[in-house]
């Protein structure tokens, strides 16, 4: 009953544990998205570049 | 020869310069030519002087880059005592709002060539119908290094330093005397004035005069329409080095390296065809390359990447050849003439207790469109040949984030046209309504164009000096 009872405990924390560090990245994800995908982020871009359609 | 207040007060002179810079040098040679005598005024010494140079201090409205009294120098020669020394003729097209034409000053291209030791060479040549590049000239010429033992010598010019051109008495349409300041009061008479003071000095003084003399008409614009050449980098790139070089090597460099700006410099200026298509005004880019060690270099490719992914394998391919370079784009461009930009008297005096300058200076939209443009245009002539790949900078987006370096080019104030409300000057460069008061410089020129002004004034000087003389026969 005691293993039961310690086996559920474990399952419940394991459980909430994945739910917060999924939910807590897929936030940090969303809310510095630009950052994430884009290493050199816009504001510290200085030119407006002249391209073709061939470079984009 | 220079003369003390005595020696001025023993003698007539039938021309009378004020100012020893360029212009006043170069009409003085022209009289010399045919023996005719002058005296040339300068309110500084021999060399400068703090005293004198405090004359140039001003209030300035508006953005104007630069305190009024570093910009300029009062001591003989004038600001040819640290002027850049960069020539080149205006094109034709620069004319278009003036009362002469370009062939009306051309004829006085080669002695303004030998008076500033510079090859007659301005070639252009068109890379496209929107585009050529043309080919500047630098001259090393201080005209105190150059002139002052000559004047000093010479039986034909006098030279009278530390002498401020006060005042003028005029009698109905005619300046009949002048007023100076020395070591003590001086009065003098001549049959012509000329005023070679400089890009704003010539608009104070004539300012300063219209108060003491009711005779020069209120309706003058005196003042108005001052302009510069607003000077910026405004462009930024990568391109392959060898490419780049090769599409240029059959034309001509303006300068082998411009300013130690880069290694490699060539001068990018709009066809007439561009000016009116896209109504933008003239303009010089200067495309400079950089070697791998500018900071810009890896800014605009980590830049360059993350708008265009696709062309990575190709720029990666260049760096690896050691082929990749940074390009920076400068410009020097003109100001279209506005209203707003004008020069008036302040309510402060410098020590002889003629008003200083009050300047008010805005750019123009135009200005930055110009700009803009320009770097549109080489761009997309990048593009095409597959030289590499330009963009511009942010900073000349917007007129309220744009802060120019200043040009050091004074232009207007005193232009000249056709018209007694919107000009000051005819084409003669005579103050018009007055028979014997004339201006020469760069504040005559009803627009800029792109062109450094200096050899402009050498040309218009010998052409006012030949009208003198012209004019003295028939006394």
């Amino acid at each position: 009953m005691h293993n039961k009872l310690i086996n559920f405990d474990r399952r419940k924390f394991n459980k909430i544990f994945i739910l917060n560090i999924t939910f807590f990245l897929t936030t940090k994800f969303f809310l510095l998205k630009e950052n994430f995908l884009n290493y050199y982020p816009k504001n510290i871009r200085k030119i407006k570049w002249i391209l073709s359609k061939n470079d984009l | 020869m220079i003369l003390k207040d005595d020696e001025i007060l023993k003698k007539k002179f039938q021309i009378v310069i004020c100012g020893s810079g360029p212009a006043g040098i170069s009409i003085a040679l022209e009289l010399e030519k045919k023996k005719i005598e002058c005296l040339i005024i300068e309110a500084g010494d021999e060399f400068y002087s703090e005293k004198a140079q405090s004359r140039y201090k001003g209030e300035v409205y508006g953005n104007f880059p630069e305190d009024l009294s570093v910009l300029r120098l009062s001591q003989f020669g004038g600001t040819s005592g640290h002027w850049g020394g960069t020539c080149r003729t205006l094109d034709n097209y620069d004319f278009q709002n003036w009362p002469i034409k370009k062939s009306e000053i051309d004829p006085f291209l080669d002695s303004s060539c030998e008076i500033l030791n510079i090859p007659k060479s301005f070639r252009e040549k068109n890379i496209n119908n929107n585009l050529k590049i043309i080919e500047f000239q630098e001259s090393k010429v201080r005209f105190y290094e150059k002139y002052y033992e000559h004047i000093k010598r010479s039986k034909f010019i006098n030279l009278a330093l530390n002498c401020i051109f006060f005042n003028i008495k005029m009698s109905g349409n005619k300046v009949t005397e002048l007023f100076l300041k020395s070591t003590k009061d001086i009065s003098i008479k001549t049959n012509f004035l000329v005023l070679a003071c400089g890009g704003i000095e010539n608009s104070r003084l004539l300012l300063w005069f219209r108060e003491n003399n009711k005779e020069i008409s209120k309706d003058l614009p005196i003042g108005n329409y001052w302009m510069e050449h607003p000077f910026k980098k405004i462009g930024s790139g990568v391109g392959n080095f060898k490419a780049i070089r090769k599409n240029f090597e059959n034309n001509f460099e303006s300068f082998k390296n411009f300013r130690n700006w880069g290694n490699f410099t060539v001068s990018i200026s709009p066809t007439q065809n561009l000016i009116s298509q896209k109504n933008i005004l003239n303009s010089a880019v200067f495309l400079t390359l950089h070697d791998r060690n500018n900071d810009n270099f890896k800014n605009n490719i980590k830049d360059l990447l993350c708008v265009a992914p696709s062309l990575s394998n190709h720029i990666l391919d260049l760096f690896n050849k050691d082929l990749l370079c940074g390009i920076t784009l400068s410009s020097s461009w003109e100001q279209n003439p506005q209203l707003e930009n004008r020069i008036t008297l302040s309510s402060s005096k410098d020590f002889s207790g003629i008003p200083l300058t009050k300047l008010n200076y805005q750019l123009s939209d135009l200005s930055l469109q110009t700009a803009n443009e320009m770097v549109n245009q080489i761009g997309n002539y990048f593009i095409d040949k597959d030289l590499g790949r330009l963009g511009a900078y942010k900073t000349i987006e917007n007129l309220s984030s744009f802060v120019s370096e200043a040009g050091y080019h004074h232009i207007g104030g005193t232009i000249m046209g056709k018209s007694k409300k919107s000009s000051v000057v005819d084409k003669n460069l005579k103050l018009h309504n007055i028979e014997n008061l004339y201006i020469c410089g760069s504040s005559v020129f009803p627009t800029g164009g792109h062109a450094n002004p200096t050899l402009s004034i050498v040309q218009l000087s010998l052409r006012l000096g030949e009208h003198l003389i012209k004019r003295l026969k028939t006394i």
